[in-house]
């Protein structure tokens, strides 16, 4: 990693403890690098969906620091919903909004949280699922469509915001294979554009491909981190019995 | 494959929204039709007494307890020797229209163009003015024949005519105006008052040769008074009451001679005893303090202490008529009558007797109905009239307090001692949570009727006023009793609609938060555009079922005194004693009422229906 860029995304030293007592997250510290993709990989509960969460606060980190650029994001006196506005977030199960229209989804973030006017959000909204090839279903329910287009919308969604940076959690874990193309041709073209993201993912292949910088967690810390040949020369123990499993 | 579901939706759609269009409609027309608000309507103080005409009937003169006589338009005079249940006509000789009569020993009658009838116990007579305009009004003070009667007449242009030695003298050119006369009245030979157009009061001391104007107090200037009464004590006028446009009532007392008609006793700008805007056009009474008034749209009050305040008699069968002409025979037997035949008659003073001699009869079902009818619209109307606000009211609170429970506000309270190692402990507490738990646990885990007790008695012992009157202001200040039962359904509806949407709301996922979220939204704006409207499409059936059960419970408020459907009922079944059909009435009403909310509310779900949000999307 070169000196002279900041990163947009700080962590450092994230600890989280949930209620319970779950010791979830123990000292992660990584960087995220403008128009760079890191990719966390590892199995259930190795606490990356945590780390992912606690980006933009939507898990209360316990102890640590985390940095959008030099704000830093789990301060009391940051605003939290304008950070949020800046950071995209793209879930596993989709969670669009069920009773809006496709453009209705898309634009609603446009229209209440950056005020623009419908005209304005819905032209922005056409432009962005046009990106993600959902031009044609801009007038149709959640509920009608598949899961790979709901999870284009959920992408476009993020995307329209214009956010400085896009977290994607497991993004294809809900799909059906024949579905999962499509998902992760949108997140290249991404790429393609330079759009720095943090992905959560089990696609190992994926990984590989798009990430400039891979993370492995187990047990709520980071294992190993480097560039994606990492995946290729597991140096642990653990990293080769996870990569293992998930390549059978 | 989706257009042909699509299109299959949409009839289904059709014939629904016409059904439910249709029952909405015929409420609807149910309800706008006329109707009296009052609560304090009694239809039981007068006895309908109308005579089959069309003629209107310009005045009424009661000749003892049960007979009279009603006059009219184009001559027409009308006589009851039966309490008004058979009217004669008889032969006036006239065509002219008949203004207002007059009994002193014998009837007398005047007319327009100068008409005079005199009555001798057998016939009519014309004892008519040559050259004289239309007369609205007579008064006669003496009377031993008709050679020996003092009779004055009052009419078009300021006339006033006397008749005294066997002649009719003008007195027109001592009045000093040309308004028109509408009432004249003598106490005795010299005194008296005529009033008229434009806030016309004047009044004589010589038998009418001189007349002056008695000013009244401003703001009746350009209003017109129509009845003029002057109560006499031995022979001495005493007091002196007006009647005219806006409800207007105005008196005047003193003692001695002269002294009445100089300064008038004036309701305030706040208390309007009448209660009224209508035209009050006659007045009749057994003393200063016990007297009727009847006017346009179907006004008749009675008042029993001198004019401070009135018991409304109007009539729910009268509705629209316009009244012209009261007379009481005393202080309980009287006829009042007004446009199209319309008459009535009371042996009781017009109030509503404490036991009903004898029940109405019907004899078949539809005229009961028939009967009914306007009680039970009343009531229907009543009944809507809680429910629309009380549900608003109700889901309002249900909505806020619902966000209120599921909020995720936690204040730490530190308990009182620190553990040994020096850490505190603290224990989470959600103000908002709290608040609107209690809520719906009193309001849920007591009874209704108590509620209701509470909030129309209670609240006003501890000074809380239910009839918003601060807010709304005196005119529009609601019954305390509708202001009482709208509250109290509005809270109780409210604890209930609370639970079903906090559960709406908890099942909508997590994640639908965290997406709306994840966008910037605040946890509010999440909550207004995310999961609220997706929550309050899930609830809707429960919601309905909560909103006809609000309908059923607003019975309750017949505990407290408000003429809603159940209390019309038990009105009527005291009027009527037929229980059966009444409370099958009042049951059908209900039904009405509930059956449409539900179809509308089932065809509101049907609109609001979005594919894949809750079960049963696909039909």
């Amino acid at each position: 990693m070169s000196e002279d860029e900041t990163p947009v995304i700080r962590v450092k030293n994230l600890e989280k403890i949930y209620t319970g007592g779950v010791h979830a997250v123990k000292g992660v510290s990584f960087d995220v690098l403008p128009k760079k993709v890191v990719v966390i990989i590892g199995s259930s509960g190795s606490g990356k969906s945590t780390v992912l969460r606690c980006i933009n606060r939507l898990i209360e980190p316990t102890e640590g620091e985390i940095f959008l650029e030099d704000v830093q994001i789990n301060s009391p006196s940051t605003d939290i919903n304008e950070i949020r506005s800046e950071i995209g977030m793209v879930f596993q199960s989709f969670e669009l909004f069920m009773h809006l229209k496709v453009l209705d989804n898309v634009s609603l973030g446009l229209t209440k949280v950056r005020g623009y006017s419908k005209e304005k959000a819905e032209d922005i909204a056409k432009d962005v699922l046009a990106k993600v090839d959902m031009s044609d279903k801009i007038d149709v329910y959640p509920g009608q469509l598949s899961g790979g287009q709901k999870q284009r919308v959920a992408i476009a969604r993020s995307l329209a915001m214009n956010p400085k940076v896009m977290l994607f959690d497991e993004p294809t874990s809900a799909l059906d294979p024949e579905l999962i193309g499509s998902v992760l041709e949108s997140i290249k073209s991404l790429v393609a554009d330079g759009m720095t993201m943090v992905i959560v993912t089990h696609e190992i292949g994926f990984a590989k491909e798009v990430g400039d910088w891979v993370i492995y967690m187990d047990e709520g810390q980071i294992v190993e981190a480097g560039p994606p040949e990492i995946i290729g020369e597991p140096k642990t123990e653990r990293m080769k019995k996870f990569l293992g499993q998930i390549l059978e | 494959m989706l257009f042909d579901k699509a299109s299959s939706k949409n009839r289904y759609g059709r014939s629904f929204t016409i059904a439910v269009g249709s029952l909405f409609l015929a409420s609807i027309i149910l309800l706008i039709t006329p109707s009296l608000n009052s609560e304090e309507v009694m239809d039981t103080g007068w006895d309908q007494a109308s005579i089959s005409t069309d003629n209107d009937l310009n005045d009424v003169l009661a000749l003892n307890s049960t007979s009279a006589f009603a006059i009219g338009e184009n001559g027409k005079i009308y006589h009851t020797v039966n309490s008004g249940v058979n009217w004669s006509e008889q032969d006036s000789g006239v065509i002219q229209d008949l203004n207002a009569i007059e009994f002193n020993e014998q009837a007398v009658v005047v007319g327009d163009s100068g008409t005079v009838l005199i009555n001798d116990g057998e016939s009519w007579t014309a004892n008519s003015i040559e050259g004289a305009g239309n007369l609205y009004d007579l008064s006669v003070p003496h009377f031993e024949s008709l050679a020996d009667s003092i009779i004055f007449v009052s009419g078009t242009g300021g006339e006033i005519w006397k008749w005294s030695d066997n002649s009719w003298e003008d007195l027109s050119n001592f009045t000093g105006t040309t308004n028109d006369i509408y009432a004249v009245d003598f106490v005795n030979e010299n005194e008296g008052f005529a009033v008229g157009a434009d806030g016309l009061v004047i009044a004589t001391i010589d038998g009418g040769l001189s007349w002056e104007i008695r000013e009244t107090p401003d703001e009746f200037r350009g209003l017109s008074f129509y009845d003029v009464i002057i109560f006499g004590y031995q022979g001495n006028p005493v007091s002196a009451i007006i009647v005219g446009e806006n409800g207007t009532i105005i008196q005047s007392s003193g003692t001695g001679p002269t002294a009445i008609g100089f300064i008038w006793k004036v309701p305030s700008e706040t208390s309007h005893p009448t209660n009224t805007t209508n035209t009050i056009k006659s007045i009749s009474g057994s003393s200063r303090f016990k007297f009727w008034v009847v006017g346009d749209d179907n006004f008749v009050a009675l008042t029993e202490d001198g004019g401070s305040s009135f018991y409304n008699q109007s009539q729910l069968q009268n509705s629209g008529s316009d009244f012209t002409g009261v007379s009481f025979w005393d202080g309980y037997f009287g006829f009042a009558v007004g446009e199209e035949g319309t008459a009535m008659y009371t042996d009781r003073e017009g109030q509503d007797p404490r036991v009903l001699d004898t029940a109405i009869n019907f004899d078949t079902f539809w005229k009961y109905a028939k009967y009914a009818f306007p009680y039970l619209k009343e009531g229907m109307y009543n009944t809507l009239k809680i429910i629309v606000l009380a549900i608003f009211m109700g889901f309002s609170i249900g909505v806020t307090l619902a966000v209120f429970k599921t909020s995720q506000l936690n204040i730490r309270i530190p308990l009182s001692m620190p553990r040994e190692d020096g850490t505190w402990k603290f224990v989470n507490f959600n103000p908002l949570k709290f608040f609107a738990t209690i809520y719906t646990d009193i309001f849920r885990n007591t009874p209704l009727l108590v509620q209701f007790f509470f909030i129309y008695f209670g609240l006003m012992e501890i000074g809380i006023d239910l009839t918003f009157e601060n807010l709304l202001g005196p005119e529009r200040a609601l019954e305390r009793a509708y202001g009482s039962a709208v509250v109290a359904l509005g809270l109780n509806s409210g604890a209930y609609q609370t639970e079903i949407i906090r559960s709406g709301i908890q099942a909508i996922p997590a994640g639908q938060m965290e997406a709306g979220r994840s966008i910037g939204l605040t946890y509010l704006q999440s909550m207004r555009y995310v999961v609220l409207p997706q929550a309050i499409r899930i609830v809707i059936p429960p919601l309905g079922n909560e909103t006809v059960n609000l309908v059923l419970n607003s019975a309750l408020a017949s505990a407290i005194g408000f003429g809603e459907i159940t209390r019309k009922g038990r009105l009527l079944i005291s009027l009527t004693f037929e229980t059966f059909w009444t409370w099958g009435l009042v049951l059908i009403c209900y039904f009405v009422i509930t059956y449409t909310l539900a179809n509308i509310l089932k065809y509101v779900e049907k609109r609001l229906k979005i594919p894949g949000l809750g079960l049963g999307g696909e039909e």
